[in-house]
């Protein structure tokens, strides 16, 4: 029984990370049709400027505002002068290079940082709560305080400013939006940059947990897709869910079935749900783009 | 709206891809050339080139930490004329720890670079995938690793294996700490299984079971099915072998739970960041068993200074670093035997591979390395180490390892 | 797009010759049929030769080289003519790989094997293909790139039949007196007639009926429902395609390397392959082959020239600039630059 509980609560705890990791890939979904798979490594380079400064004596809070600056202006260079020239060519193409410009960047990383794991410091480590045989600690609290405030930001956003329904315009119908004077690229290129902070806020979370590698956080990020396929990539909240829900059963599947159907597992979840529910368990509309 | 992957074409780029692909031909033929020159044949004073394949990028590349370890080996020894007025170099080339890397690598090492010998190959499987074709051309081989499967007629390991490291931290448990109840966490790979064969072995030598054998995958994100099994099965001293990372996680994990056994760990995840990853769950709760001195302590004086005269940025807590010392320092006594064969000129390949059997060889790094025809790896001592505020400490002295059978049982 | 241009009709009824190179460049099919035929042949002559004459690491990365081919030449069909992004052409070399090493080790002959792996791939792939048919896009990706990741842990939780992580060595299976395995030039002479044979076949059924409508299929399935056509099931039968060239790869890559382990089967090796197939140009079978030794001799080779850690930034940089070139890659630059001229000159 403990064995569940624990698998229960912890995937719980783990899933808000995924679907933290999911959220970032959300914004630029909206706005393109494509999802980008340097995710990761964008946080990663923002959380080694963050783990410079923390060496260097810098204040967490500091550290950690830093990071997603960081992340936000990495994430608006790669898309204005690298992702969104190359939708030109297609949008699979545009995913396309963000893989290559993963690559490159873990390269780089490779090549003039060094890739031995680096402790990076947590917003607190210290028990905050206890839940059943569960121990919360103070940075799985604030990562749920800021998940929750992040989505209800996205969701309203997205249904309630102007950007977020022109971003959406966007995405529904690019040549209408046009016609409406609506600036899709300068959207785009705006999507990068929100995009690039929640990578860095992700990363906050992630990199105390996993050390800080050149390829940790992009380990997560695997499971932020799953959480917003399954999810639904035009609900935020869906995303949350999902990630609690693909967290819990990740679990399950390693302490019942075998530690090393995990990342099997996750592909089932996430093909069954594209076989039986292709909008995902929270989407309304179905996807006819891409 | 349907879009095609890529529609158009524009030559100037076509054109740079095609350049990347004629550099490559370039390099295959450049290659060739080299071959041809001075080589494994020796015969008169030179440079005597050791090669390595191991991950310097890629999700590994923290392993490749060792190669700054063995570069300040030979820098050490450069410094001071080489090996009788031959110069030892290293040439290490990514795998990215990746089987399907190394076979193309290690031949371009052994016919490219034309390596005296391999030394210092991180990983198991990579090692396995190249030790037919070392085999096959008589290459000697020393790899930086501690599975006994790396050992065959010309390959030797310069440290003990994981089957007798883990009985030693078993056996200290029991014998030192009274543990009856010792569970052990292992991932199905080359440093599990060994882990767990001898931890079971030296269990058994002592009249006991292991309370759980628990398996995990150190990919998965989240570990806290690997704490709850152990929780639930009551052990208070748990053996695991991984990398700092991965250990890491599992202590939080079971910290998590409110689970804080006492953990027994082989030195591969013996260094400074084991104790930051953590995130404060570790402190006097962890002993390691590590075949190598400390790197702060007295004893690694001449290791410190060699790494910094040699420039390195390296952690000298990190066993990593060490273990390429170690390796270096192995391969250097090899070459300086085979030196003397070919009368203090280069030696060739086969006088490398003459040289390993019947060595014997002991300092401040390496203990009792005693390799013969039928012993390829060594049966060594280690330290048991613990951690007392925040620093690493030799809980005991140098003792002699249980001789727990090789394989994985 | 760019492709749909009105051509002026001439006295026949058909197009004029340029316009029908032109055509036959960027679709891949059609008049240049002879042409390309010979271009795949003096490539495998260059390959043949430099393998024989150079040294083992050369023969080695080429034969590697010309393995990748194969499995890029079955995903190129995908990404082609189906215009999906499949990001895991390495799970199906596992297939091959896995079923070649299990086989082998049970002793069976070499011909047995090979049905085996055939049988086992196209088992598999039509299995894999049934559900992957049904996305498209975005989500054909997510969905590989899901599996693709899921494949190392997959052969560990399976190790009864992979070996684990400890790994399966490959027993050279032994022909007349060679031991078969990746110094052997006998096997370099294997995959190269093998690649120009399934180059062939493709060539040949692309240039039949089946080419059109598959390019009908991708690149306007509506119309070619109200043609009539079955988009699911040539769909089906193009990731099956993939899956067996994939798994016919697979097997000569357990045979070369001669040691198979999990690792080997990362996500990288597709987007490896994938990458590969774009660099080349996925409508090219000569494309499909230089993608295919680019990534198989670039990482070992480039080592001598730049420091081996950054590998990476090179094959991320070659794979943007691929990207940017668009879809004809190296082999339609190739052909412009060879065979159209040719065949232009020739209709004057």
């Amino acid at each position: 029984m403990d064995l569940f509980e624990t698998s229960l609560i912890s995937g719980i705890v783990s899933g808000l990370l995924y679907a933290l990791a999911g959220v970032g890939l959300v914004v630029i979904y909206r706005v393109s049709g494509y999802v980008s798979f340097a995710q990761g490594d964008i946080a990663a380079v923002a959380l080694y400027l963050g783990f410079w400064l923390h060496q260097g004596g810098a204040p967490y809070l500091l550290v950690a505002a830093s990071v997603v600056v960081a992340g936000a202006v990495l994430g608006g260079l790669i898309g204005r002068f690298v992702v969104v020239p190359m939708e030109r060519f297609g949008i699979l193409a545009a995913a396309m290079a963000t893989i290559a410009v993963g690559i490159t960047i873990q390269g780089m990383e490779n090549a003039f940082i060094g890739g031995e794991a680096r402790p990076f410091p947590s917003a607190g480590e210290s028990v905050a709560l206890t839940i059943g045989s569960v121990s919360l600690t103070w940075a799985d609290v604030i990562s749920f305080l800021v998940c929750g405030v992040i989505v209800a930001a996205l969701a309203t956003g997205f249904k309630r400013t102007r950007v977020g329904i022109a971003m959406r315009a966007v995405h529904d119908n690019p040549s209408a939006a046009e016609m409406l004077g609506v600036a899709s690229v300068s959207l785009k290129r705006m999507s990068w940059i929100v995009s690039g902070a929640l990578a860095g806020v992700t990363g906050l979370f992630i990199a105390p947990v996993y050390s800080l590698t050149p390829t940790s956080v992009n380990a997560i990020v695997v499971f932020g897709f799953a959480a917003i396929v399954v999810g639904g990539f035009d609900s935020i909240a869906g995303a949350v869910v999902a990630g609690m829900v693909i967290g819990v059963a990740t679990n399950l599947t390693a302490a019942y079935i075998n530690p090393d159907l995990v990342t099997t597992s996750l592909f089932l979840m996430l093909v069954t749900v594209l076989l039986i529910r292709p909008q995902g368990l929270f989407g309304r509309r179905p996807m006819a783009r891409v | 709206m349907e879009s095609r992957v890529l529609t158009r074409t524009r030559g100037v780029f076509a054109a740079l891809a095609a350049g990347a692909l004629l550099v490559t031909a370039g390099c295959g033929s450049s290659d060739d050339s080299s071959a041809t020159g001075s080589s494994g044949s020796g015969g008169e004073k030179g440079e005597i080139v050791i090669g390595a394949t191991g991950p310097l990028s890629g999700p590994a590349a923290s392993l490749g930490e060792l190669y700054k370890g063995m570069e300040a080996k030979l820098d050490e020894i450069n410094s001071r004329g080489g090996i009788d007025g031959n110069r030892v170099k290293l040439v290490v080339k990514d795998d990215q720890l990746n089987p399907a890397n190394t076979p193309g690598v290690a031949r371009q090492l052994v016919e490219g670079d034309d390596v005296s010998m391999m030394c210092g190959v991180a990983g198991s499987p990579t090692t396995v995938s190249i030790m037919p074709y070392l085999k096959a051309r008589r290459i000697a081989l020393v790899a930086a690793a501690g599975s006994s499967e790396l050992t065959d007629d010309n390959a030797y390991l310069p440290l003990p294996t994981y089957p007798s490291l883990a009985a030693g931290i078993t056996k200290y448990a029991v014998e030192d700490l009274g543990k009856r109840k010792v569970a052990i966490a292992y991932s199905d790979d080359a440093v599990g299984n060994p882990t767990l064969a001898g931890a079971k072995w030296q269990l058994e030598q002592m009249g006991l079971e292991p309370v759980a054998e628990v398996k995990f995958n150190g990919q998965a994100p989240d570990q806290s099915a690997t704490a709850a099994k152990l929780k639930a099965s009551g052990a208070d001293f748990v053996v695991v072998n991984n990398t700092a990372p991965i250990v890491a996680s599992v202590i939080r994990a079971a910290a998590k739970v409110g689970y804080k056994p006492e953990w027994g760990v082989l030195w591969p995840a013996l260094n400074r960041g084991l104790v930051d990853l953590s995130g404060g769950t570790i402190d006097d709760n962890v002993v390691f068993a590590s075949p190598f001195p400390l790197g702060d302590s007295d004893r690694a004086q001449t290791f410190r200074d060699a790494l910094r005269t040699s420039g390195q940025d390296a952690d000298e807590t990190d066993s990593i670093v060490m273990l390429g010392w170690v390796t270096a320092t192995a391969c250097l006594e090899v070459i300086k035997r085979a030196v003397e064969e070919a009368g203090g000129n280069k030696p060739s390949r086969e006088q490398i591979v003459e040289a390993m059997p019947g060595m014997t060889y002991s300092d401040e790094y390496v203990s009792n390395l005693e390799w013969t025809e039928e012993n390829h790896t060594v049966k060594g001592e280690a330290l048991i180490v613990g951690i007392r505020d925040g620093r690493f400490e030799a809980l005991t002295d140098f003792q002699p390892l249980p001789e727990a059978p090789e394989g994985e049982g | 797009m760019s492709t749909t241009r009105a051509a002026p009709a001439t006295t026949n009824g058909r197009p004029p010759r340029d316009e029908r190179v032109a055509a036959s460049i960027r679709t891949g099919r059609g008049i240049l049929l002879p042409g390309r035929i010979l271009l795949l042949v003096l490539v495998a002559i260059v390959v043949l030769i430099a393998g024989m004459t150079g040294d083992n690491p050369l023969k080695y990365s080429l034969i590697i080289g010309t393995i990748y081919a194969i499995a890029i030449l079955g995903n190129n069909a995908i990404t082609g003519t189906l215009g999906e992004i499949n990001l895991a052409a390495g799970a199906f070399m596992a297939i091959g790989a896995y079923t070649a090493s299990y086989t082998l080790s049970r002793g069976w002959g070499l011909a047995t094997v090979v049905l085996a792996v055939i049988v086992v791939s196209l088992l598999l792939g039509l299995l894999i293909a049934i559900p992957t048919v049904r996305l498209s896009g975005l989500f054909t990706a997510l969905a590989t790139f899901a599996l693709a990741y899921a494949v190392p842990d997959l052969a560990l939780a399976l190790s009864s039949i992979t070996g684990g992580d400890a790994g399966t060595a490959i027993t050279p299976p032994i022909i007349g007196d060679t031991l078969i395995d990746g110094s052997a030039t006998e096997l370099l002479i294997a995959v190269v007639v093998l690649f120009v044979v399934l180059a062939a076949v493709n060539l040949w059924l692309f240039s039949r009926s089946i080419g059109s409508r598959l390019l009908t299929v991708g690149e306007a399935p509506h119309a070619a429902r109200s043609f009539g056509l079955r988009p699911s099931l040539l769909k089906i039968a193009v990731w099956t395609w993939a899956a067996l060239l994939g798994g016919i790869a697979g097997l000569c890559y357990a045979l070369a390397v001669g040691f198979l382990n999990p690792t080997v089967f990362t996500v990288f090796l597709s987007i490896s392959l994938l990458a590969g197939g774009l660099v080349g140009g996925s409508r090219s079978v000569v494309g499909a082959w230089l993608g295919g030794l680019l990534v198989g001799t670039l990482p070992p080779n480039i080592q001598s020239v730049v420091p081996a850690s950054s590998t990476g930034i090179v094959f991320g940089v070659v794979l943007l600039a691929a990207l940017l070139a668009g879809s004809g890659g190296l082999g339609q630059l190739l052909e412009r630059g060879t065979i159209a001229p040719l065949m232009r000159r020739k209709g004057r």
